[in-house]
């Protein structure tokens, strides 16, 4: 950059005004001697608030950043004195009320910096105040008048260099490029030949990789496993070999990974048997707000997997928790019910390695899934003290990923779930402990018709459940576009859809089981010698009904995937109007459906009563 | 020919909002064809910060619980400069809370787009009538309230046949003005002290003055009552809810049978309401500033025909207010009355006590149940935030 224009006038003599303009365009020499005009009174500004002169020299450090980073914002050029006054007034303030706002989060912009600049004060452990401390904007001239603060920010970027190996090429340039060589994102998109977002986005998930190497020097390794070897590893890696093939095999991902970890376990379920047990194969839940897919994600997790779990002879454990500052907590209405965790917890490692070693995969809602998906349940099945890394099951081709543990331990909304096998029940078969037939349809007529009986204790947002469900979900589609989400109308059309097969499947088998039961009687009753009239049994209009139920359910199926074909997951935005029309008329006649399976379910589980 | 210059605008708007947002944007690239404007739309507020982290925005969808935040990451940038700096609008023409609520910290995180809301009370005019019960008015007092919910209510043998004289969801934040209102608070203004607010003196009053409704007077009804479409539930003598709810007016039937008017004054207490808002900022990433500025004043403040007659929620302007005929409207008129008093509730300032809604109102169903004590319970809230 000049410092001397055509006319003559050098840096040092230009107003201010347009010493402001150059700095907004990026000049760090025009902000730099703004920085020399200005920073007394920014001192004086921030004494008379503070009185104390240390805090002071704090303030204007935290305050000179601000504004640096800041100042392209400034609209009006001539106000750079007013607007970096309000900039010091404000840090003053939050540095005065006692934790302050930043008590719980440090954002990188408004870190404070310690009052002598040497490395016994600067916070090693935080990535962010180093990296802070690298993007000071010193002047030339300060530079050299403070040559212990020169070395400090060489033996910084020595040290922030040592863990740029976890970045790639590109990464590690625009890394490079902003912290050590203060470029602006202007300037490094044009040496990149990107966009300026694109910079931003570049910056943002390095200087994650950088927090997650950083901090593997914070997290412990497994401790006491040493000697444990494992797949030729050493020692501290372990991996479960997945059942294979690896497809899903229902669009409930919840289901899915139970089917898996039991698969894992030697004890194979029928992912029906287990659809139909939990409920899921007839659940139906909608946003009141629109047909967004979180409606398939609001229900009690802890419960669902508790008593199914239970069903087969496992007890559960769970790691829950929301950390709201490690982020936005997804999906408020199921995670606000969750106690509050602290992040990088050893307990979720712990938890981890136990089950592991013990040989079965943890259950995690994985926040990091790939689009299209948001989020989904996934499983755990192998970690990697060496590289910190978890191995984990995704919903996205290739099926498997790995996370790291930093992604684990500080993920915004926590929710792991192990299962450990009775010891009574050990030797037992695949088989889901059967509660009586009348209890068996009396739930599934319950969770259809009225719902699991879930509901967040807040007014906003609230759900429909059970059949009603159907009635919100037609309003959506008939109040038009602005009350159709289609990504998620798709998502729960895919989920829905699938779990009304699984129905089918479940009601199926329900009758093959009640038929073999039904045989057995009949058999002990004629070797006792007493004779069975099937002409004037009440078994008919009874095998009449249930057949009835089925046939409805078969109905309600076949709508759901006729729902599937016109909205493939999926569903980008577009007109949905023809659509939608058709879509209500799907629904309606599904929703009939099944109405009318519950009307004859409620015969058999009359029958049944009376029989008994 | 260039290519238009496109906007990008997340947003977590479904319904109405979302119809809004669509017309306002319909017209604001008639009026300006060299722009584009990307409409995106997430779930919630979790969505809209996923969707911005990998593509970025001009504008941004940012719910109450998010001003303070997203300007503190410096996410958004300070709308005061483009407010002050802005040829048309007048700081002073925005009712006080459309200002305060979006604020912190000196800097302006958002102006609200159409969502604000205040609470209010809509009380059945037949009802009053009949019982010889005065309408309420704005300067009504809580003893005048608890009187004619009292008379207002009549129990049947079947709970299903009972009329009540108040319904109010039983949640911490729906609760909360009734404290400020008596001069009380759930925690500090900055958020971070519980101790000597939620366990104090004027907590522990109002609290048990709320539970009393439920335990000792008989005019709400118990937790776990079904109510279905609560304004045509014909149960209810009186309603606690909030402005969004005004679209009743354009209800035959029941604009009729209700009316609408502020909260009940506590005595020596503080003239003052809560609000809820969402509103949209201009991300610090954005290359289209001044674009996006001239798109928001659009959001916040119509000037089409069109979108006027989209907005349907409480105006944050006296000049909108004007236009939109709401001024001296007895629809709105309590709720711009309660605009220009807004403080600002505990939610919204420390975000531990935001996500502890869900356990606070299981909390506050024990108390109305008598399974739990008031005093023990605030106790139990103040460490909260500890």
């Amino acid at each position: 950059m000049l410092e001397t224009t055509a006319d003559g006038t050098t840096i040092e003599t230009m107003e201010d005004r347009i010493l402001t303009e150059r700095a907004k365009a990026g000049d760090t020499e025009a902000f730099g001697e703004l920085v020399r005009r200005h920073r007394a009174s920014a001192r004086s500004w921030a004494r008379s608030m503070t009185r104390d002169t240390h805090m002071a020299e704090d303030i204007v450090q935290d305050s000179l950043i601000k504004a640096f980073l800041h100042v392209g914002q400034l609209i009006d050029s001539s106000r750079f004195m007013g607007w970096l006054q309000a900039i010091v007034r404000r840090q003053a303030q939050m540095k005065l009320r006692r934790g302050g706002p930043y008590r719980i989060e440090q954002p990188f912009t408004s870190l404070k910096l310690s009052q002598a600049m040497d490395s016994a004060n600067i916070d090693w452990g935080d990535v962010d105040h180093i990296l802070h401390f690298l993007s000071m904007q010193l002047t030339h001239k300060q530079n050299e008048l403070n040559p212990e603060t020169l070395y400090l920010r060489k033996e910084t970027i020595d040290m922030i260099q040592s863990f740029l190996h976890c970045l790639n090429r590109k990464e590690r340039g625009i890394f490079e490029a902003y912290f050590f060589k203060q470029w602006s994102p202007d300037e490094i998109a044009a040496l990149f030949q990107t966009t300026t977002q694109s910079v931003y986005t570049y910056i943002y998930r390095a200087k994650r990789k950088v927090r997650e190497e950083h901090s593997r020097m914070l997290i412990p390794a497994s401790p006491g496993k040493l000697d444990q070897e494992e797949n030729g590893g050493n020692g501290r890696m372990i991996k479960l070999p997945l059942p294979k093939p690896r497809t899903r095999k229902t669009a409930s991902s919840l289901i899915d990974a139970v089917s898996m970890m039991l698969d894992m376990t030697n004890h194979t379920y029928s992912v029906s048997e287990l659809m139909g047990v939990s409920g899921y194969a007839f659940r139906l839940r909608i946003s009141g707000l629109s047909t967004y897919a979180d409606g398939a994600f609001v229900f009690d997790w802890q419960e669902v997997l508790r008593q199914l779990f239970d069903g087969m002879g496992y007890e559960t454990a769970f790691v829950i928790g929301q950390l709201p500052d490690e982020g936005i907590v997804p999906l408020v209405p199921v995670a606000s019910s969750f106690p509050f965790a602290k992040s990088r917890s050893p307990e979720v490692m712990n938890f981890v390695r136990e089950h592991l070693l013990g040989g079965t995969p943890v259950m995690f809602f994985d926040t990091y899934v790939q689009k299209p998906f948001t989020f989904e349940w996934s499983l755990i099945y192998g970690y990697d003290d060496g590289r910190q890394e978890l191995y984990v099951t995704d919903p996205s081709a290739p099926f498997t990923k790995t996370i790291t543990y930093e992604e684990l331990t500080t993920s915004s909304f926590r929710f792991l779930c192990g299962i450990k096998k009775r010891p009574e029940h050990v030797n037992d078969t695949a088989q889901i402990a059967s509660s009586s037939m009348e209890e068996q349809l009396s739930r599934i007529a319950r969770v259809a018709v009225e719902g699991d009986g879930y509901s967040p204790r807040t007014p906003f947002p609230y759900y429909v459940q059970g059949l009603a469900a159907y009635d919100a979900w037609r309003d959506h589609l008939k109040r038009g576009e602005a009350h159709i989400n289609l990504h998620g109308m798709s998502y729960l059309i895919r989920v829905y859809g699938d779990a009304r097969r699984h129905a089918v499947a479940y009601l199926r088998d329900l009758k093959d089981t009640w038929s073999a039961q039904k045989e057995g009687d009949c058999r002990a009753t004629a070797e006792s010698g007493m004779v069975h009239d099937s002409t004037t049994s009440s078994v008919y209009p009874m095998d009449e009904a249930y057949d009835h139920v089925i046939t409805c359910y078969e109905e309600s199926a076949r709508m759901w995937a006729e729902l599937e074909r016109l909205f493939p997951f999926p569903c980008g935005t577009g007109s949905t109007d023809p659509e939608a029309i058709v879509a209500a008329i799907g629904l309606e006649r599904a929703h009939e459906q099944e109405w009318e399976a519950m009307k004859h379910l409620q015969i058999v589980i009359n029958h049944i009563r009376r029989d008994h | 020919m260039t290519a238009p210059t496109e906007l990008r605008l997340i947003t977590e708007a479904n319904g109405h909002d979302l119809k809004y947002v669509q017309t306002v944007i319909q017209s604001f690239e008639v009026s300006t064809p060299d722009v584009k404007v990307l409409l995106v739309q997430a779930e919630d507020s979790y969505g809209v910060m996923e969707q911005f982290h990998h593509e970025g925005a001009d504008l941004l969808h940012i719910r109450e619980g998010g001003y303070s935040t997203q300007l503190r990451k410096c996410v958004v940038q300070d709308l005061l400069p483009y407010l002050k700096n802005d040829p048309v609008l007048k700081m002073d023409d925005f009712y006080q809370g459309a200002l305060s609520h979006p604020m912190w910290e000196g800097q302006l995180a958002a102006l609200p787009v159409v969502d604000a809301a205040v609470p209010q009370i809509f009380y059945n005019k037949k009802w009053f009538a009949e019982a010889n019960v005065p309408f309420p008015t704005n300067e009504w007092t809580e003893d005048q309230f608890l009187d004619a919910a009292i008379r207002l209510t009549r129990h049947g043998e079947n709970g299903d046949e009972s009329r009540y004289g108040f319904y109010i969801y039983p949640d911490v934040e729906f609760f909360e003005p009734f404290l400020m209102r008596r001069g009380g608070r759930h925690l500090s203004e900055d958020g971070s002290v519980g101790r000597g607010y939620t366990d104090s003196e004027i907590a522990h009053a109002t609290y048990q003055w709320i539970v009393d409704l439920y335990l000792k007077h008989f005019v709400a009804p118990p937790p776990g009552v079904r109510v279905d479409n609560i304004f045509r539930s014909n149960r209810f003598a009186m309603i606690y809810h909030f402005s969004w709810h005004n679209g009743i007016a354009f209800d035959p039937e029941l604009s009729e049978a209700y009316g609408v008017v502020g909260l009940p004054h506590a005595q020596g207490g503080r003239d003052i309401y809560t609000m809820y808002s969402t509103g949209y900022g201009i991300p610090v990433t954005s290359k289209h500033s001044e674009l996006a500025w001239e798109l928001l004043k659009e959001l916040a403040l119509p000037s089409s025909e069109e979108a006027r007659w989209a907005y349907w929620g409480v105006p944050i302007t006296k000049t909108l207010a004007k236009e939109l005929g709401r001024i001296d409207n007895p629809w709105w008129g309590p709720a711009l009355y309660a605009m220009e008093r807004i403080d600002k509730n505990a939610y919204l300032s420390n975000k531990v006590w935001n996500l502890s809604r869900q356990q606070m109102n299981q909390d506050i169903e024990r108390m109305i149940k008598g399974e739990a004590g008031v005093e023990e319970t605030l106790s139990r809230w103040a460490e909260i935030v500890s």
